[in-house]
């Protein structure tokens, strides 16, 4: 997708990427697209970066004032992608924390002529959808309605939650989750306990996936960046007294502490043998 | 010791998690298996948010709360997920405690891709220390439950040999 909306941004300003000496594609790491993107010009230069020169980094406001952190998030801002590593006079652009705070300047860039930016996209994203078996569109297009039945009398409730979590993650649901201005209170409630059970169900589904570089599960990152504080909460709501006492409430205790869990080991080995 | 690269994680309310994980050991760890492995690794990750604040809030009654989830519980499974985990964290605080490079592994940029919040080495010492008190405290307390204590012995066993083989 980024490299096709990029040709056409080249291509309707009248500079093919055959044409551009600056830029190349490559396809490394299996499914992984990769585009590299590096652009020198001969001659004194601004501080302003060569990625201004694509009408997608036009606007970025880049000085050498600009902490690395800003930086990042710029383009995270721009490029509408998953994940990239940004490359500057063959360094890469440090993500440590003790490094976010320092400005270009101070990162030891002279200038940032030389970016190169790694772009992992959806890779399955023109893949066709797997084929749907026959009892998940049953539940799907009734989904409404079974989601209704969670916030039942408990027994209903219970029976529901379990028939539903037997089954994929509903799409209704994650679309509801991806979209970030849906209120956290809209999404888990705090009065019905098998809603909020199979919400987090969902989203610990999610965050598995995430975990696993589910191309689809990334929406899990700037969820995580808005909600964590709601999360922390949840957690400490649900291990208070009484709620804590519930049998009920204490499966969306395990559910909502997983997915906390989750978030915070990705990438990270679990036990190293002594 | 712990290379954690989820951007707010070091903005978690450390104590105010700290408070709601050992309630949830307290209240729910009991009856749901599967709360044990993620509560136990969330709460010895924060450590590495501010190790000082982490050892002031668990120390007075964590061994307690481990204790009734590793041996006073009677389920097996919450028993075995629960000293796994513990000898899975000293473990990595082992190595970050006492190796030469105090854990850093040098594994090209991808280190510098991920935030750097260990905490001092004096800091992962503390914290070995501490577990490794509350090991020795749960075997002492386990006089009353023998017949659940061979994960506990096992265990501490184990973390016994890793520490006289580091020596």
């Amino acid at each position: 997708m980024f490299l096709s909306e990029y040709r056409k941004n080249e291509i309707n300003n009248g500079q093919g990427l055959a044409t551009s000496p600056s830029s190349e594609s490559m396809e490394v790491e299996g499914k992984k697209l990769i585009i590299a993107r590096c652009t020198q010009t001969p001659g004194p230069k601004n501080v302003t970066p060569s990625l201004s020169s694509s009408p997608k980094f036009r606007d970025i406001p880049m000085s050498p004032e600009t902490t690395l952190r800003e930086f990042y998030e710029l383009l995270a801002s721009k490029l509408s992608i998953i994940r990239f590593r940004v490359f500057a006079q063959g360094r890469e652009v440090s993500r440590k924390e003790a490094d976010q705070s320092k400005t270009i300047q101070e990162w030891g860039f002279k200038e940032l002529e030389g970016i190169m930016i790694q772009v992992q996209e959806r890779a399955q994203e023109e893949k066709p959808a797997p084929p749907k078996c026959v009892a998940e569109t049953w539940v799907s297009e009734r989904f409404y309605k079974l989601q209704d039945l969670l916030s039942a009398e408990p027994e209903l409730a219970v029976l529901t939650s379990k028939f539903l979590v037997m089954q994929p993650p509903q799409p209704q649901l994650v679309e509801r989750l991806r979209n970030l201005a849906i209120p956290w209170e809209e999404l888990f409630s705090t009065t019905y306990p098998w809603d909020l059970y199979y919400s987090l169900y969902v989203l610990q589904s999610c965050v598995s996936g995430y975990k696993q570089d589910d191309p689809d599960s990334q929406w899990i990152i700037p969820f995580g960046e808005k909600n964590h504080g709601n999360l922390v909460q949840l957690i400490e709501w649900l291990s208070s007294p009484p709620i804590a006492d519930s049998i009920d409430w204490g499966y969306s205790v395990s559910s909502a502490v997983s997915v906390l869990d989750g978030y915070i080991h990705k990438g990270l080995k679990r036990n190293m043998p002594l | 010791m712990l290379d954690v690269d989820t951007p707010w994680f070091s903005n978690l309310p450390v104590d105010r998690l700290l408070k709601a994980l050992l309630n949830t050991m307290q209240s729910h760890a009991n009856r749901f298996p599967y709360v044990v492995s993620p509560v136990l690794n969330v709460l010895f990750t924060l450590s590495t948010i501010n190790a000082p604040l982490w050892l002031e809030v668990l120390k007075p009654t964590f061994a307690l709360h481990f204790y009734n989830l590793a041996i006073g519980c009677q389920i097996d499974t919450v028993r075995e997920h629960a000293w796994n985990c513990l000898r899975g964290f000293f473990t990595k605080c082992s190595h970050g405690a006492f190796s030469p490079s105090n854990g850093t592994e040098e594994n090209g940029s991808d280190i510098e891709n991920k935030m750097d919040i260990d905490p001092n080495p004096t800091g992962v010492r503390d914290i070995v220390s501490f577990l490794w008190e509350s090991i020795i405290r749960c075997l002492i307390m386990a006089k009353a439950d023998i017949p659940n204590a061979a994960k506990a012995f096992e265990t501490a066993a184990d973390i016994l040999r890793y520490i006289y083989l580091e020596r």
